[in-house]
């Protein structure tokens, strides 16, 4: 499958983490779905299998072909956005999917990857020049077409990882720190205004209400929030086991097997089991940032650097939402919530850090 | 290469803030987890549990109401209600020929109750009810399609809903005894009569038991856990007998047929021990198909506690007690003139025969009570003043609740009526004979048995005893006895010349061929409220008394009230008296007990 040089440095802890996070996943779906028979499992299983082909492709393929591809990836990723809000089936009162030969697909989790590829080549080309406001700016932009359409689907939780994504990239890319905290207080002007002129669907200001006091309304918006807590609170120390959990199963946590997913862990799991995947998640992180550090070139760097910032605020932010400190803003946790576009890419996006990583010593020959 | 460097330096440094930021973000979720799970573990699972337990409470078996010899009065039966949910239906034809045979209704009168809809709230209907009042049994006939797995999924949505009825085999005749049951803000619970007065026995305790539901508080199949049983509530023997209440009821429906009156009760006691054998109270109503409304007040009424002004038969009140306290002799005779002025009013004794123009002339007690005089009587209470008179209403117990064991069982009251607000004399002479003062039947009936039972009063009662669900006795009754109402042989004259009555006297209709009876009458004018005096038509007509006399085995009172036609207690009561007792005698059977000798010396001039 590999060169035999390419073997050698291969990563095996990322590819260990990753299965092991992934396994606890499908361990969760399984527990989450009981009721509903085998159906999820075996959908997420194929998944896997796919996003494992994408994994292996995304590390055989030499990153440094992938600027060549920026203009066109970045022009079907916003054609798949503009047909999604055109042609998408909504579910739930967002239209995020598009169906293809009977499977769902999610084109905001492919503009994820798509916009770390581009917006890395974008800062490659522009290495010099991004300390300037300007270049910043530009860079800015360059992402905010996705990101737009993404937040108009709507998407609040995905267009919030592609501006971490950009600012973990620009970051890591050399921008000042100045400029980067102008855009923070920009942005947070401009969200308030934004709430203020009711540019913010409803229910988006009302799961921040309900994060900033889940007792407000404990039977509709702080539902979620509280009955999270309660499920992960209840699991104490060692779990209530594999499979008895029992606020899942009582439907209290409506979509446990994909954001909330994490409740089931922890209240079967409990104290263990969430500290378990926690670090699992960390050593996954940490594979991704040494990628990052032994990169043989600064288009590597940003790559791995963009990935590791997608997967760190998703994490953080599913993780944190399920124990109640970060606002309901629906954002997936990579291999463990169902959803097949993001089993797939989430892979994928692993894959092009072992290719990275694989990859570190050319320039010593 | 200075270029080239200069990046690739500045990159490992933001690296590393990366890094420490991710690792930062990670203590704080770490740090929560610990709140949550170890911290404040305690606290969310009993939040957890509460959350999706419920306590559901296990029904308790009410307690039948049975009489003297265990047949049901009160019952409660267990039909069950067929629902379905429309929203569940896959096939409505399929679903609807399978209701239909668990039913017994067509397929074609189901169909139309499957169909999806909404209601006027614009709610989905997620109740279909297809029939009511079917035996427990369909839910095997059910359980047994459901077998079959190609009916399994069209029965998803049939449920069989226990709706448990109260049923009172009784009947109407009854059913102020009885009482029935109703909703109420704390369930079903007895509302009236013997079902309001013993609702703790009859309704036992309910069992607990706790499950784990949903988000919608539905309940999770399996995780039922009883907690405690339910504690079914107890029979209760009554004293009433059935074929006793069946001779009084239609007994006095005769009475009824005849006089057409505004309500009229029948009694019939024990005197021996107080058991109350029956209790009817017209008019009535039946207790399995209430109306909704348009209810006739009066129908429930209880007229055996319902007190009223007896009228002549409160006298052998007052000559028990006039002889008991030594007012006046066996001998001691009275002159009725036919009137008598006492303070502004006039007292009048109603005349008949010979004696109209006259008066009754001059007589001993036998002869008031025979004549049923008023003037005699007021004359006896003179003798005997207010306090002893008072004392005597006491010692009868018409001053107490009777202790029956029945709701709005009230105390009887002395001073009451148009002359309230005189006080003495006057009211004294009139409460003697049965005005200005109020009793209820039973009450008064009391006294009658106290004197056919030598003297000794008996509460009457309605409860004989407590019984399981296998008619095991749990708890029984004995009779009560509350003390004597006068000395032996102060009971046996007046027993006497009550006997004398139904012999020579008034109550003489109302003796069956055969047997010695004894008893009053009694014909009391109503208050008139509006008139504030006695009214001229309206009339309490009554007998009181018991059968046989020298030995009785029942106590009997017949109150008509406002009969039309006559007034007489010795027209429209006594007969029914008679009735009563002669089929009494035929179903105890009671040989003839009369002899030719006249029971008491009569004294008249």
């Amino acid at each position: 499958m590999l060169e035999a040089r390419l073997r050698k440095n291969l990563d095996y802890p990322l590819v260990a983490v990753t299965l092991a996070v992934a396994c606890i996943g499908l361990a969760a779906l399984y527990s989450a779905t009981r009721d509903d028979g085998l159906r999820y499992l075996l959908k997420q299983s194929g998944c896997m299998v796919l996003g494992l082909i994408g994994m292996v492709a995304a590390a055989r393929i030499d990153y440094a072909l992938l600027p060549r591809l920026t203009k066109p990836l970045y022009i079907v990723n916003v054609g798949l956005l503009l047909l999604v809000m055109r042609i998408g089936s909504e579910i739930k009162g967002a239209q995020r999917w598009i169906n293809i030969a009977g499977f769902q697909f999610q084109p905001s989790e492919l503009a994820k990857l798509v916009m770390i590829v581009c917006l890395a080549s974008f800062l490659v080309a522009r290495r010099e020049k991004i300390r300037e406001l300007p270049t910043l700016i530009a860079s800015f932009i360059y992402i905010s077409v996705p990101t737009a359409l993404i937040f108009k689907q709507p998407d609040l939780g995905t267009a919030l990882v592609l501006v971490a994504i950009w600012f973990g990239m620009t970051f890591l890319a050399g921008a000042r720190i100045r400029h980067l905290a102008g855009f923070v207080v920009v942005g947070l002007l401009t969200f308030t205004a934004m709430w203020h002129f009711n540019i913010m669907e409803t229910y988006q200001k009302n799961r921040l209400i309900a994060f900033l006091n889940p007792d407000v309304d404990r039977k509709n918006v702080g539902y979620h929030v509280r009955q999270a807590r309660i499920a992960v609170g209840s699991g104490q120390v060692t779990g209530k086991g594999f499979r008895a959990g029992t606020q899942g199963k009582g439907n209290f946590i409506p979509e446990n097997h994909t954001d909330f997913i994490f409740t089931v862990v922890a209240e079967e799991g409990g104290f263990v089991a969430s500290v378990v995947l926690v670090s699992v998640y960390g050593l996954l992180l940490y594979r991704g940032l040494m990628a990052a550090s032994v990169a043989q070139d600064l288009l590597g760097k940003l790559l791995a650097g963009g990935v590791v910032s997608m997967l760190a605020f998703h994490v953080v932010l599913n993780i944190g939402m399920n124990v109640g400190i970060m606002p309901v803003a629906g954002v997936p946790l990579p291999l463990v919530s169902y959803g097949g576009t993001s089993m797939v890419l989430t892979l994928t996006s692993i894959g092009l850090l072992l290719g990275i990583g694989m990859r570190r010593h050319t320039l010593v020959f | 290469m200075a270029i080239s460097i200069r990046p690739q330096n500045t990159i490992t440094w933001r690296l590393g803030a990366l890094s420490s930021l991710i690792a930062l973000l990670y203590g704080l979720l770490l740090i929560r987890l610990v709140y949550l799970q170890v911290v404040r573990g305690d606290y969310y699972r009993s939040e957890a549990l509460t959350m999706r337990s419920r306590e559901i409470p296990l029904p308790a078996r009410r307690g039948a109401i049975l009489d003297r010899e265990g047949k049901p009065l009160a019952v409660t039966t267990y039909p069950v209600a067929v629902v379905v949910d429309p929203e569940m239906i896959l096939d409505p034809p399929k679903t609807a020929s399978l209701v239909a045979k668990v039913t017994g209704l067509d397929a074609a009168e189901v169909l139309p109750k499957l169909v999806k809809g909404l209601t006027s709230q614009k709610k989905k209907i997620r109740y279909s009810l297809i029939r009511r009042g079917l035996s427990p049994a369909v839910e095997d006939t059910l359980e047994q399609l459901r077998q079959d797995a190609a009916n399994h999924d069209h029965l998803a949505a049939v449920a069989v809903v226990p709706e448990p009825k109260r049923s009172y085999p009784g009947g109407r005749t009854v059913v102020h005894a009885v009482g029935v049951t109703g909703e109420t803000k704390s369930g079903r619970e007895g509302l009236t009569g013997f079902e309001r007065q013993h609702n703790v026995q009859l309704a036992g305790s309910p069992g607990r038991m706790v499950a784990e539901v949903d988000d919608r508080r539905r309940v999770i199949a399996g995780t039922q856990q009883r907690l405690s049983d339910a504690k079914d509530g107890a029979d209760l023997r009554t004293t009433i007998d059935s074929y006793v209440q069946r001779i009084a009821s239609s007994a006095l429906a005769d009475c009824v047929k005849r006089f057409n009156p505004k309500g009229a009760t029948v009694i019939v006691v024990d005197p021996r021990t107080g058991d109350v054998l029956s209790m009817v109270s017209y008019p009535d109503y039946d207790p399995d198909n209430r109306p909704k409304r348009g209810w006739n007040p009066e129908s429930l009424r209880n007229r055996p506690l319902d007190l009223y002004e007896p009228g002549s038969t409160m006298k052998p009140v007052t000559v028990v007690t006039a002889l008991d306290q030594g007012a006046i002799s066996t001998t001691t005779t009275f002159t009725c003139p036919g009137y008598m002025q006492e303070g502004k009013r006039i007292i009048r004794c109603s005349l008949h025969g010979d004696d109209v123009g006259r008066g009754h002339g001059t007589q001993n007690y036998v002869g008031v009570l025979a004549k049923s005089c008023n003037i005699g009587t007021a004359m006896m209470a003179k003798r005997l003043g207010a306090a002893r008179w008072e004392a005597g209403f006491d010692r009868f117990g018409l001053h107490e609740p009777t202790g029956v064991g029945l709701p709005r069982d009230f105390r009887g009251r002395f001073g009451f009526g148009i002359d309230d607000h005189i006080k003495g004399t006057a009211q004294l002479t009139r409460a003697a004979f049965g005005q200005a003062v109020l009793v209820s039947p039973l009450s008064l009936l009391m006294c009658y048995a106290a004197i056919a039972n030598g003297g000794v009063r008996m509460q009457p009662r309605l409860l004989l005893a407590e019984q399981g669900s296998e008619g095991e006795v749990l708890r029984r009754f004995a009779p009560v006895e509350l003390g004597l109402v006068a000395k032996p042989k102060v009971v046996e004259m007046v027993r006497a010349a009550l006997e004398n009555v139904c012999i020579a006297g008034t109550g003489k209709s109302a003796k069956p061929i055969g047997y010695t009876t004894a008893g009053k009458t009694g014909s009391a004018q109503k208050v008139e409220h509006k008139a504030r005096g006695y009214s001229g038509d309206k009339y309490v007509s009554s007998f009181y008394g018991f059968v046989p006399a020298r030995s009785p085995r029942a106590a009997i009172c017949v109150v008509v009230d406002e009969p039309k036609g006559s007034h007489l207690g010795a027209v429209v009561a006594a007969p029914v008296f008679k009735k009563i007792a002669r089929q009494l005698m035929w179903y105890w059977k009671v040989s003839p007990d009369e002899s030719e000798k006249s029971p008491v010396h009569l004294v008249r001039s």
